[in-house]
């Protein structure tokens, strides 16, 4: 996959992330002209990149055309923002990005995407059909006949040319004159088009005129790839061929009809229709937010100059030319001091009394900061997950190697007796020693993420399946600032989905049910999250009909959970912690996240695996809160694996000094200790079958000849630990053994490996 | 075929694609009072006819592909308000 695609798959799931949350506000602010803004731009840009593939994602393309005209309406006013529609741009959003996780795996065809991707299209394009005021460019419905007043494409032709034109038609005994407007979208030739091509295929065209859209701006801003130009086709009774010709970009064309006159004299023309007020408004409007966006000094100037433009341009359209030596005055001010007050005072009044500008207007929603973004906009790198993971490696080499550094410290002071270079030695290692932690603490630190990176997908969910069981359910959401390490929280993803979706299935009830128990018609579950000293503490709360402590205890105790007296004798607190037992959550309980049985003992299991606990509060009848305690970090430590035998440890790397592999010649052996020589220094040696408690099994390496030793230094001493045969340094996430085993010496915990093996990892302290 | 740039004159031959909308604007840009030579085109790509349009550029004849004549010769050559 070139490197183009890449970018794109990223940046396109980022904007489907943008409109799909940008829809779910618009739903409970439907005025909110920010998001609007937001979600017509990232659909816009969804639309405009993936048209750099084509023919390959031509149906992504088209599908993000129809959700982009659509909501362009929306934006203008021209239709009103319904569920209904978001159900629509939701799925196909939902569509889009699935065929984008096939263009990923390298399985995606063109073809795939062909049917669904019209069908879609289609069914958005039929909101815009129903309100479109203007002739819909469907082929099969006829051409509406003209309003009273003339078509804007007709009058943009020049007098002698409509006299001229009128003339011949009425020659040729044409009822009317059928007049198209082609306006090709500014990056049409990055599709390949050529409108001066397509137009060239009209046969006989009555006229043929062709206009730049805009006035033309500066040779600074004028690019050649963009299509600043509009054709005007006058046709006589050729229509629907044309339509056929037109097909592909039937959205960029309208057709009006101008009956022709049989009067000699030539119909009055009217003068052309003022531009609609709302339009003005909204530029201005927009021009206010401009202000606001923060910029530095080399782009003031084409800012000010545009706006300029924009404004001497609407202002006279509107015939406000009264206003214009104000403007001029400002705008002097603006490019010269840099100073906008008197611009936004121009503006300003001119918004009559128009609804305010609020802080929905500004193109940019972020309530935590102020509309001109001080400084806090937070830079973001995208990294790939492996090359953090490969840093933590390094990181934990680095550590193993700085720990060889007191040791040559000794030899300094000992062989080489020089006490002094040995002092010097043991303040750079000091120092290394610290930087060496900070490193490790820094790298833990980018392994951080927020827990808005799991909460961000429940609002969609909530939505979903609160529209599907017919239930009115609002979700809340806090602290999602909270950080956790990323494997605490992409481990809690799923169990999480397993709360909300009880308290969505079980907890809340349907809006009868609260309403006959005086309850609000709409539940609530609220996720929060909060760090409390170096735990994360996650809830999930909703008000709906908590769990009954006797239905909970007649369960657990027909199950054999419990016995008679643990049935009698537990409070109703205690008892509905039962709900966490394995053994509760009955098999007919059907999961249909990804076909995996999640029941309440493996969010149990799962949490405490992470080193956290889970527990439930409830009121019958007022709702429910599950806690979810989890440690911030994880206990990450490294250890080096040692075989004994056909056994596996794990053994603390911080300990670790060397790894040797000595001649069996070179171990003495006085009475019952083992010791040798290294390096000219006296190396009591102990065996790990020994201290261990193993029998000794012919060693793996089957090395008859050598020994392999670790240099351990537990007590600050080293000591040599004779293993059957070293391997690598892994991380791993070290958890203390519980149960029966807790009692344990010797052993430092326990951790799980990738391929689900038990590593016991040992502690050297006790067994040396 | 591409546009040939001599002696201060632009000539088109064939059909002309949109590749040389750029270098053609560059040109136009260097030479306000250059000669564009469209009578022997056949089609210009639509960039290229807005190329021309916002350059305004002096023209040596109309270009003999009937289409062209008709309908583009008029706007290349009529006086326009408006250009900045």
């Amino acid at each position: 996959m070139n490197e183009l695609l890449a970018m794109f798959l990223s940046e396109a799931r980022d904007l489907l992330e943008e409109v799909s949350k940008g829809l779910l506000a618009l739903e409970e602010r439907p005025g909110d002209l920010g998001v609007m803004n937001r979600i017509f731009r990232a659909m816009h840009t969804l639309k405009g990149s993936s048209g750099l593939f084509q023919p390959q994602l031509a149906g992504i393309t088209r599908l993000s055309h129809a959700g982009e005209d659509l909501l362009d309406a929306v934006r203008n006013g021209h239709l009103e923002f319904t569920s209904d529609m978001a159900d629509i741009l939701l799925e196909g959003l939902d569509r889009i990005g699935l065929w984008l996780e096939e263009v990923e795996a390298g399985r995606f065809t063109a073809s795939v995407a062909e049917e669904p991707s019209n069908q879609l299209s289609a069914r958005l394009r039929a909101f815009l059909a129903k309100g479109r005021q203007e002739p819909p460019t469907d082929q099969d419905k006829p051409v509406a006949p003209a309003a009273t007043t003339e078509p804007p494409a007709w009058s943009a032709l020049a007098k002698e040319t409509r006299q001229a034109l009128m003339a011949a038609a009425r020659q040729a005994g044409h009822a009317q004159l059928h007049v198209m407007l082609y306006t090709p979208e500014p990056d049409t030739f990055f599709f390949g088009t050529d409108p001066l091509h397509l137009v060239r295929q009209v046969p006989d065209p009555l006229h043929v005129h062709v206009e730049p859209v805009d006035p033309w701006p500066n040779r600074e801003d004028f690019d050649p790839f963009q299509c600043r130009l509009r054709f005007i086709v006058v046709v006589g009774d050729q229509q629907e061929e044309v339509q056929q010709l037109f097909r592909y970009v039937e959205n960029e064309v309208s057709w009006a009809s101008v009956p022709v006159q049989q009067d000699i004299a030539p119909p009055p023309i009217p003068a052309a229709a003022p531009p609609s007020r709302e339009a003005f408004l909204r530029l201005l409007r927009e021009q206010l937010t401009i202000l606001d966006i923060p910029a530095n000094a080399d782009e003031l100037p084409g800012r000010v100059a545009s706006m300029g433009r924009v404004l001497t341009n609407a202002i006279r359209a509107m015939g406000l030319h009264g206003e214009l030596p104000l403007l001029d005055k400002a705008l002097a001010e603006a490019r010269s001091q840099h100073r906008f007050e008197s611009l936004r005072n121009c503006i300003l009044p001119l918004l009559g009394d128009s609804p305010p500008a609020t802080q929905g207007d500004a193109f940019d929603d972020r309530p935590a900061e102020g509309a001109s973004g001080n400084g806090r906009a937070a830079k973001i790198l995208k990294v790939d997950q492996g090359r953090i993971d490969r840093m933590m490696d390094l990181v934990g080499e680095l550590v193993v190697a700085k720990n060889s550094v007191p040791f040559l410290a000794e030899r300094a002071a000992i062989h080489h007796a020089s006490p002094g270079l040995a002092q010097e030695i043991m303040e750079f290692y000091s120092m290394i020693n610290r930087l060496t932690e900070d490193l490790q603490s820094a790298v833990m630190q980018v392994r951080m993420l927020p827990v808005s990176t799991i909460f961000q997908r429940f609002p969609r969910l909530v939505r979903d399946i609160s529209r599907k069981l017919g239930k009115h359910i609002t979700l809340k959401t806090e602290g999602e600032e909270t950080e956790a390490d990323k494997n605490i929280i992409e481990l809690l993803s799923d169990p999480l989905i397993h709360l909300v979706r009880n308290s969505l299935d079980h907890g809340i009830e349907d809006p009868e049910t609260r309403i006959q128990a005086g309850k609000s018609e709409a539940g609530l579950i609220r996720l929060s999250s909060r760090q409390e000293g170096d735990r994360v503490i996650i809830e999930v709360t909703d008000d709906g009909k908590g769990i009954d402590p006797e239905i909970i205890r007649r369960k657990a105790w027909e199950k054999g959970l419990i016995d008679e007296q643990a049935r009698d004798g537990l409070t109703d607190h205690e008892v509905i912690q039962l709900i966490f037992a394995p053994g509760f959550s009955t098999a007919q309980e059907v999961s249909d996240l990804s076909g995996r049985g999640v029941g309440m003992d493996v969010v149990r299991s799962t949490v405490q695996g992470l080193g956290g606990d889970v527990a439930v509060e409830s009121t019958l009848g007022k709702g429910s809160r599950v806690r979810l305690e989890l440690p911030m970090t994880m206990a990450i430590s490294r250890v080096m694996l040692v075989h004994e035998g056909p056994m596996v440890f794990g053994i603390p790397l911080e300990l670790v000094v060397e790894t040797v592999r000595l001649p069996r010649t070179q171990i003495h052996r006085v009475k019952e200790e083992e010791t040798t020589v290294l390096r000219n220094r006296l190396l009591p040696l102990a065996r790990l079958s020994d201290l261990l408690g193993l029998s000794r099994v012919p060693s793996r390496r089957e090395d008859p000849e050598n020994e392999s030793i670790l240099v351990v230094r537990p007590f600050g001493e080293e000591i040599g630990l004779v293993v059957d045969d070293f391997d690598k340094g892994i991380d791993i996430v070290l958890k203390p053994l519980d149960g029966v085993l807790a009692g344990l010496k010797g052993y430092a915990g326990g951790a799980l490996l990738g391929d689900g093996r038990v590593l016991l990892v040992l502690n050297l302290k006790e067994l040396l | 075929m591409p546009v040939t740039f001599e002696d201060g004159r632009a000539t088109f031959t064939g059909e002309c694609v949109i590749e040389e909308a750029e270098g053609l604007l560059a040109w136009l840009y260097e030479h306000p009072e250059g000669l564009v030579d469209v009578t022997a085109c056949t089609h210009l790509h639509t960039a290229i006819l807005q190329a021309l349009l916002f350059c305004f550029p002096h023209q040596a004849g109309p270009p003999q592909d009937p289409f062209l004549a008709r309908w583009l010769w008029p706007l290349l050559t009529k006086s326009r308000t408006g250009q900045v």
